[in-house]
């Protein structure tokens, strides 16, 4: 009897989490308003990097922006908002799975020697 | 106990280190940071890879430890107490003498060979009577007996009855006797020889 309720213990949290990391691993598509737009603020350490600061912050964003769908808005484009600290739009807006994916590219090992922290994501619209 | 520890220590930084490098393979696959997530499954399998390593090594040294204990050559023993010796050779048995009464002695007042001969000499004459009486036995019995088996034996080569051509060849003229020619053949005194003057 108690490894039988053991077994059924054990399967039934084998399938939650399973299915917790599916809902984690997966990407699904975003339902945003088309005219909505998001605000990306980025960190910057490029200490090592062979270029200014500013450079890296156009590298790692240039490297990223591929994997979301959302359209890099060149007007501003990646400005510098503090000493080490840039922000870029995107339009339309960055849903849940879009924000998650760009934010883990942008503070992922993408570049060697870039090391960029989000400070924050805004979305409007 | 210290080695048991410190093997317990390793264990245990090994099989945390594994968990937690496994735990943030899911999070950082979840964060979708796929770099830091290849990098900690690299420690993760380098964990594991130890891990595996130390208890494989550690059954291997077990089987030699036990593979060393079956072909050791045994444990020489300890010196014995030469006491226990002494005791051991002073509780022994008399050794048997073979033919001790040949041996010479005060009691025998001299050399007992002389008993020995003419036993000898006795032995050698009724082993001799026995001998006789068996051949003599065995003349009368096994003579006739080997006789008959030879016999039966040369049976597989006798002609078989009537001989080889059967009894209508024997009923013939004798074989090797002159044949009858047609005519009178030249004989002594016939021919061209005896026309001759």
């Amino acid at each position: 009897m108690k490894r039988a309720l053991l077994a059924v213990v054990l399967l039934v949290v084998g399938a939650a989490a399973v299915d917790e990391m599916g809902d984690a691993f997966q990407s699904r598509a975003d339902h945003m308003s088309p005219d909505s737009r998001s605000e990306v603020v980025l960190q910057i350490s490029a200490d090592d990097y062979k270029g200014d600061p500013a450079q890296a912050a156009d590298a790692i964003v240039a490297a990223c922006r591929g994997t979301v769908r959302n359209r890099v808005l060149d007007d501003p484009g990646v400005v510098e908002v503090e000493p080490g600290t840039y922000s870029f739009s995107v339009q339309p807006g960055l849903g849940k799975n879009n924000r998650v994916k760009l934010v883990g590219c942008l503070q992922d090992l993408t570049i060697d020697r870039v090391q960029a922290d989000v400070v924050s994501v805004d979305t409007s619209g | 106990m210290r080695g048991l520890n410190a093997r317990r220590v390793g264990l245990l930084a090994t099989l945390l280190t594994m968990g937690a490098a496994g735990w943030y393979v899911a999070v950082y696959l979840a964060r979708w940071e796929w770099n830091r997530a290849v990098v900690a499954g690299i420690i993760f399998l380098a964990a594991e890879l130890g891990l595996v390593g130390v208890l494989v090594l550690e059954r291997l040294g077990k089987l030699e430890e036990r593979i060393d204990e079956r072909t050791a050559p045994p444990a020489r023993p300890a010196e014995p107490d030469p006491r226990l010796v002494a005791h051991i050779h002073d509780a022994a048995p008399p050794s048997l003498e073979p033919f001790a009464w040949l041996r010479t002695g005060e009691a025998t007042n001299g050399n007992r060979l002389s008993v020995f001969v003419p036993v000898l000499l006795g032995a050698g004459v009724i082993l001799s009577g026995v001998a006789w009486v068996v051949e003599r036995i065995a003349r009368f019995t096994g003579g006739p007996v080997l006789e008959r088996r030879l016999a039966g034996r040369l049976d597989a080569l006798a002609l078989p009855p009537g001989g080889l051509l059967g009894q209508a060849a024997s009923a013939r003229s004798d074989p090797f006797s002159p044949s009858p020619g047609p005519g009178p053949g030249p004989g002594p005194g016939s021919g061209a020889g005896a026309a001759r003057p």
